[in-house]
């Protein structure tokens, strides 16, 4: 490893200031940030530790809204949201292995939107919140394509904002050697409404399915979707899995989510 | 020993004897070797894929702190023989005017530490001429493809037996072809139906988690010291004296535990630049690869396989041609020794009145594809056995039934001038079938499927020597060549000294391996450590005994027969005479150490295709049964049942670890591991990117069972072990996919894109 200055303020205040400085970088779980730097694919000269600060704390229900704070790990959101929110739980309790889920953060994971990571299918599927310590941004402006987000330089994510549905769950198909999803499918139910949050596919990143949103909505079964086809045009095709494969795994897994959504 | 006697040792449930040191990290391998002033050496790997070196300039790396020197092609000129290779020398210790693929080795640099090095490296400037790049046997073999060496390399043809045939550069890129006929071909006018079929295998890496790494120090007076982690010392011996023209007396090579090999780990790997950089500054250096540099060393063989059968309609096999072409990267390595057993192996396990085989080893612009567990078996095997499931299914008949029907029998010999097959094939098929429940029904898109995968093993005039010494007290020392590599056996080869000097194996010492005292081996690899090693371990013991027991005789007044051992001391009727003593009282004070020398080597025979009959023959038979999920083309194992003929089990348990590691790595190259390329270059050369089975991928139930069918050659009836579960994997996941869901895949690995495309294209999703 290289030298660098490493801080871990113990308030957001503290960390948006230490965060101020150039070629500042504010560090999560670590669970990505960490190898990039072991790999030199990035190189800043200061780490900025958010694992102390209370206010990334978390995972509560308010209302009809699951709040989860940005510094909450993978295995905490698996274990808190258990009986709350099918679906996420589920989500968080298969990133990774035990290891990362005990390190990596969802706020780290929404901050660096990988587009193979899970968080994303959620967020898009519930129509979600980010929090940060300035605003709150809505996920469909939240997302704007690969590793790229609507934060600024230096702005933090304090929790995010689920509206809990009534059903959900995710599917994920794995991609053979990371596991990552190759695609991942979100559903969230709700009274009036369905989300369908897709992850791994598109080389845009994470979007919603809204043609399944629809056919959903009128009619909450897998074969629902049947007659909807997926275009394999602008889906990622890589060493992994072609677009065509892709395409094809999107409405799969879209069906087999609403077959197992609780 | 008394041959009546039950066995006490062999057999036993005793712990392995490494277990403890390795549980608790204590093992020590050639990773954590070290010296004081020891330097660090890394390399500079060609980026182009074919190119000619215009100029490399180094000065700048020169200057880097900490650098102590500086090698390119142009200091290969103080080497005598800077080439190396098994049957052809064409691999430059570092690329001189040419460079032949992405990675080969074009400079190196020992430095302080490794960051250092690697800091050096950065600095040096190579300017290449791109010449055309060959990134597939395909394009190798194109009318207009320009050859890769245009000078051939030296090389020898082995002298061969019945029916076999080596040659150099048969055509254009292609560096060694084997070929084996026996029978008449016009038997295939007799058949009822003929059927040719093209197979494709992909290619593995060995993944073994100690890398390549060595420690080297030329030290004044032309002495070489050298601790690798490396599976045929002695080999590796002769051919550094070769290169650097040195005495192999001076040459010191230690082997230490070895981190897993696969057979990766035979002949030069970084042995050569590490020394040449040590002779430079005169310090120990250490050279250690990353594990994605250990992608761009050495790999398993991609192959083409085209098979034509001939058959009879009620399923009698009569006559199999075979073609195969083997991907042997940019320099031959390993490859004619592979293309002989690939060439060899691809009949199978059954009778035919007529087989002729061609197998080619095709240059391209890839790493160097080598030795990998199963040895061209695996490939062989794949296109193999699959055949036979395809055409069992063609004609109706049941896969099972159809190799019930062909299978060489037990004592038969496998092909004219063969030794007998000593197992009885039959038999192990009918086990797994059972374990597997082959009769049991079936739920829709749920198949079982059976695979043999057949190899010769124990190697090709493969001689072995080893030692036994015995102390005045009773401490046995046992000396030789094999490499605990991970299969357990110092363990084994020590019971086998334990059982013929009737005494407890925690009296036996596996001595660590150094050239310079450990008696003559070729090399760990081949199944051969008990097949062939075990029998001069076993001749060793039973010479020292003998030497043990005529002094106690001359002692006691009596003859050797008449006399036992129990723990050092002689049984004579209902006396009992502890050995120590007795010994003291002939030789004085001081005592004796008696030695016993053992070898074993399978004659010479011209009869026999490969001019020495086969040691055993390796089985592996394997039973799947798994499901298909039609919507993603995804394959669950629900059960995998392999099972090997252990002969006789000298230690049941790792036996079994020894199938099961062979299984799994099989159900990696059925299910996920390939070496995927974007031209010539590797694009999942890590760990992160290359798929490997995982404990989470074990199947629901795993079984490997092995049998004990006693008519091995070796020491109490056993036979070799380690390779022959991996054969049979791929074709038995390959026919049960077929059984479930009705499409054959004839390319590796077998990926739910592939599977669901074969679906799609069969009407079936």
């Amino acid at each position: 490893m290289y030298a660098f200055e490493f801080e871990r303020p113990g308030s957001l205040d503290a960390a948006v200031k230490a965060l101020q400085e150039e070629d500042a970088q504010a560090l999560g779980g670590g669970q990505t940030l960490i190898p990039t730097l072991k790999q030199r694919l990035a190189m800043p000269s200061k780490l900025v530790s958010l694992k102390g600060i209370a206010e990334l704390q978390g995972i509560a229900q308010e209302g009809d809204v699951l709040k989860v704070g940005g510094g909450s790990t993978h295995g905490a959101v698996a274990r808190e949201t258990k009986g709350i929110f099918a679906g996420l739980s589920l989500m968080a309790s298969k990133i990774g292995d035990p290891a990362v889920r005990n390190r990596g953060t969802m706020g780290g994971s929404l901050a660096n939107n990988d587009p193979a990571a899970c968080y994303p299918a959620a967020l898009m599927a519930t129509r979600g919140t980010v929090v940060t310590n300035t605003r709150e941004i809505a996920a469909e402006e939240y997302f704007q394509g690969l590793f790229t987000t609507a934060l600024e330089e230096g702005e933090i994510i304090t929790s995010i904002r689920f509206p809990l549905p009534e059903k959900s769950n995710y599917q994920k198909f794995e991609q053979p050697a990371s596991r990552f999803p190759l695609v991942g499918v979100f559903v969230a139910k709700y009274g009036d409404r369905v989300g369908v949050g897709v992850t791994g596919a598109s080389e845009d990143g994470v979007f919603a399915w809204k043609e399944a949103e629809e056919a959903l909505a009128g009619n909450f079964a897998p074969e629902a979707v049947d007659d909807l086809w997926v275009s394999a045009e602008g889906m990622m095709s890589d060493l992994h899995g072609t677009a065509e494969y892709r395409a094809h795994l999107v409405k799969v897994m879209t069906k087999r989510a609403v077959a197992a959504a609780e | 020993m008394n041959d009546q006697a039950p066995l006490r040792v062999i057999g036993a449930e005793i712990e392995r004897s490494d277990a403890h040191v390795k549980v608790t990290g204590r093992a020590r391998y050639s990773y954590d070797a070290a010296r004081p002033g020891m330097l660090h050496a890394k390399v500079l790997r060609s980026t182009r894929a074919h190119a000619k070196v215009l100029r490399v300039d180094a000065s700048a790396a020169r200057a880097m702190p900490g650098v102590h020197a500086v090698l390119t092609g142009v200091d290969l000129a103080d080497v005598p023989m800077p080439v190396y290779g098994y049957f052809i020398k064409d691999q430059p210790i570092l690329a001189t005017d040419r460079v032949r693929y992405e990675g080969d080795m074009v400079a190196a640099v020992a430095a302080e530490t490794e960051g250092q090095a690697n800091a050096a490296l950065a600095r040096i400037v190579v300017e290449y001429e791109d010449l055309p790049a060959l990134p597939d046997m395909e394009a190798a073999l194109a009318e207009d493809a320009p050859e890769l060496f245009e000078e051939a390399p030296i090389g020898i043809v082995p002298p061969y037996g019945a029916g076999s045939s080596g040659a150099l550069r048969p055509r254009r890129n292609v560096c060694y072809s084997y070929a084996y006929e026996t029978g008449d071909p016009s038997v295939f006018d007799e058949c009822d139906h003929v059927f040719e079929d093209e197979f494709r295998f992909s290619r593995m890496h060995h993944l073994h988690l100690e890398p390549f790494v060595c420690l080297a120090h030329w030290k004044e007076g032309d002495e070489i010291e050298l601790t690798t982690s490396c599976q045929n010392p002695f080999p590796l011996r002769k051919e550094i004296a070769r290169i650097f023209r040195v005495p192999e007396s001076r040459i010191a090579v230690h082997v230490p535990f070895v981190g897993g090999g696969f057979g990766s780990k035979n002949n030069c790997k970084t042995e050569p630049i590490a020394l040449m950089l040590s002779r430079r500054t005169g310090r120990p250096v250490r050279f250690c690869l990353t594990m994605e540099e250990g992608f761009l060393t050495n790999t398993q063989h991609a192959a083409i396989l085209r098979l034509k059968t001939g058959v009879m309609a009620d399923g009698t096999l009569v006559a199999r041609q075979s073609h195969v072409l083997l991907d042997s990267g940019a320099y031959s390595d390993a490859s004619p020794l592979v293309a002989e057993k690939a060439g060899y192996r691809v009949a199978g396990p059954y009778r035919y009145k007529h087989i002729s085989s061609v197998c080619d080893c095709v240059m391209t612009n890839q790493p160097p594809a080598g030795p990998f567990r199963g040895f061209g078996g695996t490939q062989a095997t794949w296109a193999s056995d699959s055949q036979i499931d395809m055409i069992a299914r063609r004609l109706g008949i049941d896969p099972m039934e159809m190799r019930m029907k062909n299978l060489v029998d037990l004592h038969e010999p496998w092909v004219p001038g063969e030794s007998g097959v000593d197992s009885d094939m039959r038999e192990g098929l009918d086990l797994v079938a059972r374990e597997v429940g082959y009769d049991r029904p079936r739920e829709a898109n749920r198949g079982v499927g059976l695979s043999i995968g057949f190899k010769d093993g124990g190697g090709v005039n493969k001689p072995a020597q080893a030692r036994v010494k015995v102390s005045t007290n009773g401490d046995v020392h046992l000396m030789c060549g094999t490499v605990e590599i991970g299969q357990g056996a110092r363990t084994a080869l020590s019971q086998v000294v334990a059982e013929v000097m009737d005494c407890p194996l925690a009296r036996v010492e596996y001595l660590p391996l150094d050239t310079r005292y450990t008696p003559f081996d070729q090399g760990t690899n081949a199944s051969s450590g008990i097949s062939v090693m075990g029998q001069a371990v076993e001749r060793a013991a039973r010479s020292v005994r003998q030497q043990v027991l005529q002094m106690a005789a001359e002692e006691l007044g009596t003859e050797p027969d008449k006399l036992r051992l129990d723990n050092w001391t002689v049984i004579h009727g209902n006396e009992s005479h502890a050995l120590a003593p007795m010994i003291m009282g002939r030789y004085g004070g001081t005592g004796f150490e008696f030695t016993g020398d053992g070898f074993h080597k399978q004659p010479n025979d011209h009869h026999a295709p490969l001019e020495t009959k086969s040691v055993f023959w390796e089985i592996g038979w394997a039973g799947v049964d798994l499901s298909v999920d039609p919507e993603t083309g995804q394959v669950f194992i629900h059960k995998l049942v392999v099972s090997g003929d252990a002969g006789r089990a000298i230690h049941k348990l790792v036996c079994r670890g020894q199938d099961e590691g062979a299984a799994l790595m099989g159900l990696g190259q059925a299910l996920y591991e390939r070496m995927i390329h974007d031209g010539t270059r590797l694009v999942n050369g890590e760990a992160l990117m290359y798929r490997v089975p995982l404990a989470e991928d074990l199947p629901e139930v795993f079984e490997a069972i092995t049998q004990e069918q006693g008519h091995g050659p070796g020491p109490f009836g056993a036979k070799g072990m380690g390779e022959g579960a991996m054969l049979p994997v791929a074709s038995a996941v390959a026919n049960a996919i077929e059984e479930a869901v009705g499409v054959r895949l004839t390319e590796l690995p077998l990926t739910p894109e592939r599977v669901l495309s074969a679906l799609v294209e069969a009407g079936k999703a």
